[in-house]
């Protein structure tokens, strides 16, 4: 490969790269829906629990977060591959 | 009525002291920052002997583990970066093991018990910069240097006059860093052990010195994995004897902690603490974007092998820390479920023995009785010796390495030479340490952590994020927007709450929010990018044509750069 096939191949990472961070980035400030009155239905319980939208909200982030880095890491190890 | 509903009777006068409270413990997320933890609510406890056997135990574990360590450190790159032999499990547990600090560990349950959810948004703020540290700097940083953040932002840019930024920006954060630290460490281990404030500072000092004078980066590393395993350890046990009680329900221990709670179910939801959205914006801005800029984190990212060992770090770093933070749901809730109506807790007057940041350890001590109680408050003071010693490892290079090897000797060091001056620099900063954290003592230090967040946000981050993600970046406009971010972010904390009403004692502050990333971040990206664009000199030229080759070097390792 020599270098602008590798400066190409860099652009096309850099996108997949920002396209991510973008998708944390939203969101990560989705979270402050909570405090708006947009968000008011995140107040709301589950059912009959007292586990209100905020805390699933809480823990989803966390989980999705964690998914979208396994994600990252699975499409970099695919194209590695090939 | 009991203790804990007689502490919280009269709503009015406990959320004006949450208020308080929750200004000061939101600078303990900033992943070591304990001083935030214990300010202000500081009561001396008497002497917890399970507590100082547990600790001697684990000091005398990392002392043999620094002599070992002290064997394998012959060099500069040994010393500041372990040898780059770390794995990405270990180093991602090192960096797991910044994070779980003794201040979240306090600072998140003490707000929790205090005002229920809006205690949480300090996780999510620290918890979420990792993704974006594997997406954006984990490679490329990996890749671009050698031993600090200031390596990678002077490959392509003059390298003199952005290494002095960097230097700037690194001792700004480092120094305040570790003042908040020192006296954090001095009033929590007073507050855990019984010991006066000054042999605390003392010890830890005496403490950290060994560990890094002798051991360097590899010693810091285990030292902080060691801690890093044990408080995950007693994190889990603790909320697996809180779920015991409640038949393993987290809808049985909600229920509970919002009867137990003179709010209710209130703390369920947000709005108790905070009801601003700005100024939850300003806190969400300031804690993801200052850990991405922190020197003493992205110095760890030199310590493996290769750029897959860099990106399994920060990988590894979120999965141990999104697990210690969903814990903190269960510590959080479980502290008001069955602390607020046990007198045993409270003074005679109704007030939590030792103030709201021992929320955790009661809790420790209510479902595990006192060897519990005392593990935990072990680990709470190991896990500060850790974080010192990461700081002081990152300190010593900036010096050294940044300063002696790169400035002044031009990148040609003696390598004798500058690990000596390293050594000597590491035992500069632990005095100087000692003598600022007693200097500071009964200063009011809630802005003195707030600011390394903040620099870090709007001073590190740019200039890290634009010299590896933007071609037309020159020298002139990094330094402007560095020294604009620097600026701007002191002067609206000192124009803030903390500083201008806490500290000068004016009645309102000019600028009403304590964290000013939301602000002196986009003010720093907008005048680097001016500067940029509109700088015509030949050295312009060089920067923007250095960019594509380091680009390379920056996705495919320095072997193709």
């Amino acid at each position: 490969m020599d270098n602008k096939d590798k400066i190409e191949a860099i652009k096309r990472k850099t996108r997949q790269r920002l396209g991510f961070t973008v998708l944390t980035l939203g969101l990560y400030f989705s979270y402050v829906l909570n405090y708006t009155s947009w968000g008011a239905f995140l107040g709301n319980t589950l059912g009959d629990s007292h586990i209100s939208g905020s805390l699933v909200m809480f823990a989803g982030l966390i989980l999705v977060f964690i998914c979208l880095e396994l994600v990252f890491l699975q499409i970099n190890r695919d194209r590695k591959t090939k | 009525m009991s203790a804990g509903m007689k502490a919280i009777s009269c709503c009015p006068a406990l959320l004006a002291r949450v208020s308080t409270w929750s200004v000061l413990l939101l600078l303990t997320i900033q992943e070591a920052g304990a001083v935030g933890a214990i300010e202000g609510e500081v009561e001396r406890q008497p002497l917890n002997p399970v507590a100082i056997v547990m600790f001697l135990i684990f000091v005398a574990a990392t002392l043999v583990i620094s002599y070992w360590a002290s064997k394998r450190t012959q060099s500069s790159k040994d010393f500041y970066t372990a040898g780059g032999q770390i794995t990405g499990l270990q180093n991602g547990t090192a960096i797991a093991g910044d994070f779980m600090s003794a201040a979240s560990f306090l600072g998140i349950t003490g707000l929790v018990f205090v005002g229920g959810f809006d205690g949480l948004v300090l996780a999510i703020g620290a918890f979420a910069a990792w993704p974006i540290m594997l997406f954006l700097l984990a490679k490329r940083v990996r890749n671009m240097g050698n031993f600090t953040f200031a390596d990678v932002v002077s490959m392509r840019l003059e390298r003199t006059k952005i290494r002095i930024v960097a230097i700037g920006g690194t001792i700004v954060v480092v120094v305040l860093y570790l003042i908040a630290q020192m006296v954090g460490a001095g009033k929590l281990i007073e507050l855990l052990f019984g010991l006066p404030y000054e042999i605390a500072v003392v010890l830890v000092s005496i403490l950290v010195l060994a560990y890094v004078t002798f051991g360097g980066m590899l010693a810091t590393t285990w030292v902080q994995i060691i801690k890093a395993v044990l408080l995950m350890t007693g994190v889990t046990i603790t909320a697996f004897l809180v779920l015991w009680q409640t038949g393993f329900s987290i809808d049985v221990l909600l229920a509970g902690a919002a009867d137990n709670h003179p709010l209710g179910e209130a703390i369920l939801s947000p709005g108790v603490i905070f009801k601003d959205p700005v100024q939850i914006a300003t806190i969400m801005v300031s804690m993801l974007f200052g850990v991405l800029g922190l020197p003493h984190i992205l110095m760890r990212l030199f310590t493996v092998p290769s750029m897959q060992e860099a990106k399994k770090s920060a990988f590894y770093a979120s999965l141990f820390m999104g697990y210690f933070y969903l814990m903190m749901i269960i510590l959080g809730y479980g502290t008001v479920m069955l602390l607020y109506n046990n007198p045993e807790f409270f003074t005679s007057d109704g007030k939590l023995i030792g103030g709201g940041n021992m929320a955790a350890i009661h809790l420790a001590s209510a479902v595990g009785g006192d060897y519990l109680m005392g593990f935990m408050s072990a680990v709470t003071f190991a896990t500060i010796l850790a974080v010192v010693a990461g700081l002081t490892v990152s300190g010593a290079a900036a010096i050294s390495h940044d300063l002696y090897a790169e400035v002044i000797c031009k990148g040609k060091p003696d390598s004798k030479k500058e690990l000596m001056l390293t050594r000597l620099t590491t035992i500069v900063i632990g005095v100087i340490a000692v003598a600022l954290g007693i200097v500071f003592r009964d200063e009011n230090v809630a802005f003195i952590a707030t600011m390394p967040m903040v620099v870090a946000a709007s001073v590190n981050f740019p200039l890290l994020f634009l010299s590896l993600y933007w071609g037309g970046l020159t020298t002139r406009g990094a330094v402007i927007g560095a020294v604009v971010g620097m600026v701007s972010s002191v002067v609206l904390i000192v124009i803030g709450p903390q500083v201008w009403v806490s500290v000068m004692g004016f009645e309102q502050a000019l600028f009403p929010y304590n964290y000013p990333a939301l602000f002196t971040l986009p003010l720093a990206l907008l005048t680097t990018w001016v500067f940029s664009v509109t700088d015509k000199s030949a050295r312009a030229t060089e920067d923007r044509d250095n960019y594509n080759k380091l680009l390379i070097r920056s996705e495919y390792g320095p072997e193709d750069g």
